[in-house]
């Protein structure tokens, strides 16, 4: 026997569902919460010269060609401003066969200089203050351009480079990265092998959906250095959907990274700085 | 007395979970092919964007889809997982996200409204007038459009395509290269409708 009480209660939850299932209408529910985009901290592969931890995209090709003009800027408008040149290039072709991975090959004209390389993001963390993304990249680079005193494969013309490149972002406008490096064969023209590590340091400061602002800085840490002086690069970069320009003011016009982590002859200053330029463009494989 | 309160509880037993299940309600087969496409032009070069990740339900009170006008209680409501949109280069996506959509803010399209009319246009396809909101970026704008519905065997297989400009939903008309992409884009939308346990078609 079933009390008043009772019975009432039933009812009562009987009309409650009722009446809930009147307002949703239908028995449909999203099943499955927003996609989440993958993480992404800057926006491009690289700054000027180093690396940041951001990949391509499975299937993505990347073209790029980049330019460091010879003539300092200082030397003005007889020279263009250095734009006259002679220049230093870089073509590079990059594939990533992953999400996660990019291999890349590219030759500067200085020494000839040919890089594989190959990188693969290791960390993303999205985090509750800051977010952070982490990769390695490592590369072999052969100088082929022919000298007296040995052949174009001579073990001494080839360079080894290990590198480790930890992001982050602050409110969604300053990128920041910190890439440990380690170069092996740092100088090619020493007779003995030398070993070299750096730290590359690099900020970028995005204004708009298009333009932004960076820097980088790659400090010897120990080890020989095949120049004395550090590289500084610093510039302004605009974004399209597939491409990259960037413009940047330098003290290094070495492209390669066994080339720019072995530094520069040429001090950070007003009067030793040269104008270069960067382009990619992003291709659906 | 209480044959008829266990009864009642039965009832309610069935009913309570998800809702009420009302005849002739399909819901979008999220285990059969579904595909958003949107397809942009562009000086240079034209450029689609795809996901799957489209959700969402039709209401049928008669039932199935017959061929008429007596639709004037159906309802249906389609959403489309903005940040899922793919158009092959990571950068283009983010843009897309971040820049034009603003998917933070507003992560799905939704189109939500009526049938008006079915017209039979073999043994088994029909076509299907509907009328109701596009909702993207946060604006709604008035949409009618056409839908072709397959019978395939006690689903249906819908498809539809239609243009949506963006200027009408406050986007931001994109540029590649600085040359601006067209201010409309095609919208196409392929994708099954199964009826729900509980609903004719269903059991």
């Amino acid at each position: 026997m079933i009390g008043k009480t009772t019975g009432g209660v039933i009812v009562s939850i009987l009309l409650t569902g009722v009446s809930f299932g009147q307002d949703s209408g239908v028995a449909w529910k999203r099943t499955n919460p927003p996609v989440q985009p993958s993480l992404r901290l800057f926006h491009s592969s690289q700054a000027v010269s180093l690396p940041t931890a951001e990949t391509l995209g499975k299937r993505v090709l990347q073209f790029e060609i980049s330019h460091r003009f010879f003539p300092r800027f200082s030397d003005g408008f007889d020279a263009l401003y250095g734009l006259d040149g002679p220049v230093v290039m870089r073509l590079g072709l990059g594939y990533a066969p992953t999400d996660r991975s990019v291999i890349t090959l590219a030759r500067s004209n200085l020494g000839g200089n040919v890089d594989l390389q190959g990188k693969y993001e290791l960390i993303r963390l999205r985090g509750s203050v800051l977010p952070v993304k982490a990769a390695f990249q490592a590369g072999v680079a052969w100088n082929t351009h022919k000298r007296p005193d040995r052949a174009r494969g001579n073990a001494r013309n080839f360079q080894y480079y290990a590198q480790v490149i930890v992001n982050t972002m602050f409110r969604k406008r300053l990128a920041l990265g910190v890439v440990p490096s380690y170069l092996h064969n740092s100088d090619i023209n020493s007779l003995k092998t030398e070993n070299l590590f750096a730290v590359g340091l690099l900020a970028q400061l995005y204004l708009n959906h298009v333009f932004s602002v960076l820097a980088e800085w790659t400090p010897r840490v120990s080890g020989d250095a095949a120049m004395e002086n550090r590289p500084v690069s610093f510039g302004l970069e605009l974004e399209t959907g597939g491409h990259f320009f960037k413009i940047v003011a330098t003290n290094s016009v070495y492209l390669n990274p066994s080339q720019y982590l072995a530094g520069t002859e040429y001090p950070f200053g007003a009067r030793e700085l040269r104008l270069g330029f960067l382009i990619t463009r992003l291709l659906r494989s | 007395m209480m044959r008829v309160a266990v009864g009642i509880l039965a009832f309610g037993v069935l009913i309570l979970p998800g809702g009420i299940l009302h005849a002739g309600e399909y819901h979008v087969d999220t285990t059969a092919r579904r595909q958003v496409t949107f397809v942009s032009h562009a000086p240079l070069e034209n450029f689609e964007g795809t996901t799957s990740r489209i959700d969402g339900y039709a209401l049928i009170p008669s039932g199935d889809l017959q061929p008429g006008t007596g639709y004037d209680s159906s309802q249906f409501y389609f959403e489309v997982d903005l940040n899922a949109l793919d158009t092959g280069i990571g950068l283009r996506n983010r843009h897309m996200r971040e820049n034009y959509l603003e998917t933070e803010k507003y992560p799905f399209a939704q189109y939500a409204g009526r049938v008006s009319e079915v017209r039979q246009t073999s043994d088994t396809s029909l076509q299907v007038a509907t009328s109701g909101d596009l909702t993207i970026h946060g604006v709604n704008r008035p949409l009618t459009t056409m839908i072709t519905a397959v019978k395939d065997q006690h689903r249906y297989h819908v498809r539809t395509q239609f243009p949506v400009a963006l200027p009408d939903h406050k986007i931001k008309v994109p540029s590649l290269m600085f040359m601006k992409i067209s201010d409309t884009v095609q919208v196409q939308l392929d994708f099954y409708l199964l009826p729900v346990s509980g609903s004719k078609e269903g059991r």
